[in-house]
C-alpha cells in the first residue's frame, strides 16, 4: 500500500518497560493482570486489572521529574514515556525536522487521575481545591499535545477516539498521512489509564468486564475482559526517508481498512460480515490473500469471539490466531497498539505467542500453552470498538 | 523572637516546593521564559500563597518573580 514502514517501538506496559520484556511475557504467557490495589474494589464486580508494577513504573514514567508528572495525567505520562522510547528505538535524533514530525494518538477515556481528587476537593473545600492542571490534563488529545510540546514537534498531528479500536485508526491513518506526504515521521500509537475509580466505573457499567476477574479470549469459558493501563508508540515513516537516515525498518504497514456499523451489531453476526469485508479490504491493499498469523481483537465474550472467529474463517480459512491482550489487560483505546508491537516482535522472532489464559480454545487455530515456532512474514491485526468501528491492518516483514 | 518571612522568601519557598531549581530563582527571573512556569503552574503557586486569589486576568500582568511578589503584596 503505502510505502510506510515502522522503524521503532516504545512502550510502557504492565510487566514491560521495553519490547524485550514484553516479548518474554507474551511468549511465556505471563499475565500482569492482578488485583487492583489503588482503590477499594469491593463494589466492583471485576477486581483485577493490568497496571504497572513499581519496578516498571520506576523505569518508565518514574524517570520524569515530579514537576513534569504533576502537569499531566497518568495516560499522558505513559504516552510520553513510550514516545521517548520509540524515538530512541528508531534512532531519531532530537533535531529531527520538527515541522515534518507529528503524533497520531489513539485513546478512549481521557485521563481522570488529576480530575477525580479535584472534584472531591471541590465538594469538600471549594474551588481552590481544584487543580489548575486539569485544564490541560484530562482530554483525549492531551497526550498528543504533551508529546509534541515535550519534543518540540510541530508536524501534522491527530488524535483518534474510536473506543477499543482507537489506536488501530491512529496507526492506520497515521500510515496514510505519512504516505500522502503530510509528515515525514509520525509517532503513532495509543495510551490509556482506566484504573481509577471514576474511569473504572465506566469500564464496569459497559458490561464488558469479566465477572470472574479473568481474561481468556477464545476460551469456551470466556466471560469478558480485564482492562489494563499503558501506552505503545511506533515510529512511522516512508521507506525512503528511513533508509536515507540509515534506519532499519522493522516492517511495512501493507494494508489498512476501516468501516463503521451500528454499535449494537458490531460484536454480532452482521458485525462479523463487516469484519470479513474489512479484513478482505486490508488484505487486498496488501496484495495478498494469505497471512501467517492473525492478532485477534479478543473482546473475550462468547458472542464477540465467535463473531470474530467466523469472519476470519470465512476470509482466511485455517490460520494461527493469537493476542497479547490477556498479558497486559485490555488497554481499550490503546489495545490495538499492543497487538501491533507484539506483531512486530512475531515478525522479528518467527514465533507466534500463545493466548494467555486460554485453556479450552473454541477454535483449533488459537495458539495455546506454548509459542508456535514458524516463519512469520505477514500478520493481520483486527480491532473493534463498541462504538461500531471495525478496523483491520496488515503488517509485512521487510 | 519569631521573624516573619518576607513575601519574596515565601515565594521562593513555594517555587522550590513545586520543583524549581533554587539557583535559578531570582527577583528578575521571567516565570515562563526562565523558569518554565506556565499559566496553570502559576495558578498553583498563587493558590498556595493566597488561596482563592488566583484571578486569571490579574495574573496576566505577572511576568517575573518580582511581579509575583508585588501581586501578592498588593493583595494584602
Amino acid at each position: 500500500m503505502t510505502g510506510t514502514v515502522i522503524t521503532g517501538i516504545g512502550l510502557a506496559l504492565p510487566g514491560a518497560s521495553d519490547a524485550d520484556q514484553l516479548w518474554r511475557s507474551v511468549t511465556e504467557g505471563r499475565s500482569a493482570v492482578r488485583p487492583i490495589e489503588r482503590f477499594a474494589t469491593d463494589s466492583y464486580p471485576c477486581p483485577n486489572a493490568g497496571f504497572l508494577a513499581e519496578e516498571t513504573e520506576r523505569e518508565t514514567i518514574g524517570t520524569f521529574t515530579p514537576r513534569v508528572r504533576k502537569r499531566m495525567d497518568r495516560f499522558c505520562q505513559l504516552a510520553l514515556s513510550a514516545a521517548r522510547s520509540a524515538k530512541g528505538d528508531a534512532g531519531l535524533a532530537p533535531s529531527a525536522d520538527a515541522d515534518r514530525t507529528g503524533v497520531y494518538m489513539g485513546n478512549m477515556f481521557g485521563g481522570w487521575e488529576i480530575t477525580e481528587p479535584s472534584l472531591r476537593g471541590l465538594q469538600q473545600r471549594g474551588y481552590t481545591a481544584v487543580s489548575p492542571h486539569i485544564a490541560s490534563a484530562w482530554f483525549p488529545t492531551a497526550p498528543q499535545g504533551q508529546i509534541t510540546i515535550g519534543n518540540g514537534l510541530t508536524g501534522f498531528s491527530k488524535t483518534l477516539v474510536a473506543d477499543s479500536a482507537s489506536a488501530a485508526l491512529a496507526i492506520g491513518y497515521g500510515a496514510r498521512a505519512v504516505a500522502e506526504g503530510r509528515a515525514d515521521v509520525l509517532l503513532a500509537g495509543g495510551a490509556e489509564a482506566p484504573v481509577t475509580p471514576y474511569t473504572y466505573t465506566f469500564c464496569t457499567t459497559s458490561g464488558r468486564l469479566s465477572p470472574t476477574g479473568t481474561y481468556r479470549p477464545g476460551d469456551d469459558q470466556a466471560d469478558g475482559f480485564c482492562v489494563g493501563e499503558g501506552a505503545v508508540m511506533l515510529v512511522l515513516e516512508r521507506d525512503e526517508t528511513a533508509r536515507a537516515r540509515g534506519a532499519v525498518p522493522l516492517a511495512r504497514l501493507a494494508g489498512f481498512a476501516v468501516r463503521h456499523v451500528p454499535e449494537d451489531e458490531v460484536f454480532g453476526p452482521s458485525g462479523s460480515s463487516a469484519l470479513a469485508a474489512v479484513l478482505t479490504a486490508a488484505l487486498d491493499e496488501a496484495g495478498t490473500d494469505r497471512v501467517d498469523c492473525v492478532a485477534l481483537d479478543a473482546q473475550g465474550t462468547s458472542d464477540a469471539d465467535e463473531s470474530e472467529l467466523s469472519a476470519i474463517r470465512s476470509v482466511l480459512g485455517p490460520v494461527p490466531l493469537t493476542t497479547a491482550k490477556p498479558v497486559t489487560g485490555n488497554l481499550l483505546g490503546a489495545a490495538p497498539a499492543v497487538d501491533a508491537a507484539v506483531a512486530l516482535l512475531c515478525l522479528r522472532h518467527g514465533t507466534i505467542p500463545p493466548v494467555a489464559g486460554c485453556r479450552h480454545p473454541r477454535d483449533a487455530d488459537i495458539v495455546v500453552s506454548t509459542p508456535l515456532e514458524t516463519p512469520v512474514r505477514t500478520v493481520a491485526l483486527l480491532a473493534r470498538g463498541a462504538d461500531g468501528t471495525i478496523a483491520a491492518s496488515v503488517l509485512r516483514a521487510i | 523572637m519569631a521573624t516573619t518571612k518576607s513575601t519574596y522568601d515565601q515565594v521562593f519557598d513555594v517555587l522550590v516546593e513545586v520543583g524549581l531549581e533554587p539557583s535559578e530563582i531570582t527577583s528578575g527571573a521571567v516565570l515562563r521564559g526562565d523558569l518554565g512556569v506556565d499559566s496553570a503552574e502559576l495558578v498553583e503557586i498563587v493558590n498556595q500563597l493566597a488561596p482563592g486569589k488566583a484571578d486569571g486576568k490579574a495574573l496576566k500582568s505577572v511576568e517575573t518573580v518580582a511581579d509575583l511578589v508585588a501581586f501578592l503584596e498588593n493583595l494584602a
